[in-house]
């Protein structure tokens, strides 16, 4: 009996003290401002401006009535200014009485002037916290950050939510990329081009209502850690093609003999091996993709189980298109920007290691010189629940 | 010798011991990508170097290294031999609650103070001891189930998450040639992690079938340098090689991304694992330091003085090891290593060596 009792004793004399019951350490959900996206801006003094979307801890029953022509949000907004991230997020807690929390942060935006001078700083605070989740994708935005960070959207209370999940099925369809500071500080210490996606604003105007829909499309490359350039919205979805990163999206053709008629492609699967192929230290590229789809719409007057083999030329319709789109992309990134975007460079030296290390130095020219050579196969499986359109 | 413990206890100890360090601190440095061939090469050495002391066992076999070192090198070498190896153990045991106390700090409580945290999590290791080694493998044989089920089902969860397993993180493979591998792999993966191995030939005599103790070492080690191999492979597959080299916890940041329907920041799972299995390490290294100082001062019989005195030391000793995390680790990996090499390999090569020739001029 007496054991037990020490034994209790024991334990919450330890439990007591050793937990967090100090003032440094509130962790109480009111004391914490849990942070659900960050934007960092370079201000005119070269210093960095953070603007952080945090939470508000209350329940929606309490605030009844709420303004008719606003949605009610949950969420604070708070900007502060700093020499580094930190200290920045230093100033937070003297402002709202609430130390910043970062586990549930969900995207980070960064302004363009802030990217084009380099992010080394941001992602060395990423990554070196803690809290902060090694998943969290990077994005980059035109003008300053605080306006997309301080933008309440068209759908949800908490625009952070209603934003990554945008951004998540945007990158199935590879019309962006969500690029993790892994990623990032992988690509940098590799000397390699990275890229991040790109957010921007449509304004509309409902009514009277101006609204602003987010616009999740279009990616930015980077060198070592600064931003070098953009691509839009068609040219991302072709690299996300040469990427691996479509999973899902539609895909349009037109059907030269008919110029009304179109097909529209549901992409079900899609892949895309980079293989350098070495002709006497000739290097050239070998891009093979192959392309699963679905026939989703179509107006093309032609009946698909009478004659099965109209897919088989839908599907050489297919290629043609792909290839020229990426054509055209590689075209852009060789002879315009020079930038090796595509990951030829890595597939180079995964593969022949030594041939890498020769041409290194002059990877810039040796890139746009070089002759890729596409092979697509796609495959279209099912036509939908019906065979052909109404005619 | 009153203490029996089965094969396949010593198994699961074996193979805990070995993978608590392991699986947690990414080892492989200057092999970077080619580290799972540097594994498989240790694993190599360590089935050797295990050897040693199975088979000094066999040779004297109610003995644990310090009794048998006096009686082959006699006794003023052998006790010079057995105090280092007394102090290599209580050391080792002294490293290893700074490296736990380290994991809890850095990922949960960065703010309290080191005495306490570190009394906290060495309090169980002290019970331990009090309570003897047959029970401890008792325990040790719960652990390893969970310890198991669980890291394997960490493993297939990372698998099962779309899209972050990148193979192709592991190439250029052999990009510079053998060396790097070879240099890595022997002699400083010999004391970490498969150094751990070691130390249970402090328990070999309390075995309750001692002719089975080669088969249980050998496959203890080709289990653990198999894991380990699968584990540094997923690591750098998913962070890719810089990262995973800078990263202070490979292991957790790769748990970290595990995504699956709704198993999303299961993080606290694996900081269980690894304080628990570190909490196992660490002990059974004590047990160690324990027997070794008893059978070094000649103490017949338990007691709990001894234990309290080695106690001490491994807690003071631990506290100021290292005036950082840093300087810590550069000393365990870099510094120390060399010396252990010696003590680890050399020193029973030599026995063994000594052994036979004695054995046959007895003959003659």
């Amino acid at each position: 009996m007496k054991k037990v009792f020490i034994i209790f004793f024991i334990i919450t004399i330890t439990a007591a003290s050793f937990s967090g019951c100090g003032k440094s350490q509130q962790k109480d959900i009111e004391k914490r401002a849990i942070i659900l996206s960050a934007g960092y801006d370079l201000s005119k003094e070269g210093k960095f401006i953070v603007t952080m979307q945090a939470i508000k801890p209350q329940t929606r029953t309490e605030r009844g009535g709420a303004a008719a022509t606003q949605t009610p949000s949950d969420v604070i907004i708070h900007s502060s200014t700093g020499r580094t991230v930190n200290e920045a997020f230093d100033e937070v807690s003297g402002v709202l009485g609430k130390q910043p929390y970062f586990s549930h942060e969900k995207f980070i935006i960064i302004g363009e002037s802030l990217a084009r001078k380099g992010i080394e700083l941001v992602l060395d605070s990423c990554l070196r916290g803690r809290e902060t989740r090694p998943n969290v994708p990077i994005y980059v935005c035109k003008e300053n950050a605080y306006d997309y960070i301080k933008t309440r959207g068209l759908d949800e209370a908490i625009p952070s939510e209603e934003i990554i999940n945008i951004m998540e099925l945007q990158a199935q369809k590879g019309f962006t990329f969500l690029t993790s500071p892994v990623e990032m500080y992988n690509s940098i210490s590799q000397n390699s081009y990275n890229i991040t996606g790109v957010v921007s604003f449509e304004r509309k105007k409902a009514g009277d209502v101006p609204s602003d829909i987010f616009n999740i499309s279009g990616s930015a490359i980077f060198k070592k850690d600064k931003l070098l350039g953009f691509l839009d919205k068609q040219e991302t979805k072709t690299l996300a093609l040469i990427k691996n990163k479509v999973k899902t999206g539609d895909f349009t053709l037109q059907v030269p003999e008919s110029p009304n008629d179109i097909i529209s492609l549901e992409i079900a699967d899609a892949k895309c091996k980079t293989i350098p192929v070495i002709n006497d230290n000739n290097i050239s590229m070998l891009l093979i993709i192959k392309v699963k789809s679905n026939i989703a719409e179509t107006n093309y007057k032609v009946n698909l189980k009478k004659n099965p083999d109209v897919i088989h030329k839908i599907e050489q319709l297919e290629n043609e298109e792909i290839k020229k789109q990426i054509q055209a992309l590689i075209y852009k990134l060789q002879k315009e920007y020079k930038m090796d975007v595509l990951g030829f460079g890595e597939a180079l030296n995964k593969n022949y290691p030594k041939l890498w290390k020769n041409n290194k130095e002059k990877w810039n020219d040796v890139f746009s010189e070089i002759k890729v050579d596409i092979q697509v196969e796609s495959h279209i499986e099912l036509t939908g629940s019906i065979t052909k359109p109404a005619y | 010798m009153k203490y029996s413990i089965s094969n396949t206890q010593l198994f699961f100890m074996m193979v805990l011991a070995t993978l608590s360090g392991g699986t947690f601190l990414l080892i492989g440095g200057d092999a970077r990508q080619d580290a799972w061939i540097s594994i498989l090469f240790s694993m190599g050495f360590a089935v050797f170097e295990i050897l040693l002391y199975t088979i000094l066992f066999s040779e004297y076999p109610k003995d644990t290294i310090i009794a048998y070192m006096p009686k082959i090198f006699g006794r003023h070498l052998g006790n010079i031999i057995c105090f280092l190896f007394l102090v290599r153990f209580v050391y080792l045991a002294a490293r290893l609650l700074r490296d736990n106390v380290n994991v809890i700090v850095a990922s949960v409580i960065p703010y309290s103070s080191l005495y306490g945290i570190t009394l906290l999590l060495f309090l169980p290791t002290v019970v331990s001891l009090y309570y003897g080694i047959e029970n401890f493998f008792r325990f040790g044989e719960i652990v390893f189930f969970i310890f198991i089920i669980f890291l394997f089902a960490q493993y297939m969860l990372v698998f099962f998450t779309g899209d972050i397993v990148h193979f192709n993180n592991l190439q250029p493979i052999l990009e510079k040639g053998m060396e790097p591998i070879v240099k890595q792999a022997f002699p400083d993966q010999l004391v970490f992690p498969f150094g751990t191995n070691v130390l249970f030939a402090m328990f070999f005599p309390y075995l309750n079938k001692p002719q089975k103790v080669h088969k249980t070492a050998v496959t203890a080690t080709i289990f653990t340098g198999l894991t380990l191999t699968l584990n540094v492979i997923l690591i750098i597959s998913v962070l890719g090689v810089d990262y995973a080299l800078a990263s202070i916890s490979p292991f957790l940041d790769t748990i970290r991304h595990i995504r699956v329907g709704f198993v999303d920041r299961i993080d606290i799972l694996s900081i269980i694992l690894i304080v628990l299995s570190g909490f196992i390490k660490t002990t059974v290294t004590a047990f160690a330091a324990l027997i070794a100082a008893k059978q070094f001062f000649n103490y017949k019989k338990e007691s709990k003085g001894l234990i309290i005195a080695i106690c001490a030391i491994i807690y003071f000793a631990s506290i100021f090891s290292g005036p950082n995390y840093m300087k810590h680790l550069y000393i365990g990996l870099k510094v120390v290593p060399i010396y252990v090499f010696q003590i680890y390999v050399t020193v029973p090569f030599i026995a063994l060596v000594v052994h036979y020739i004695r054995k046959r001029s007895n003959r003659a």
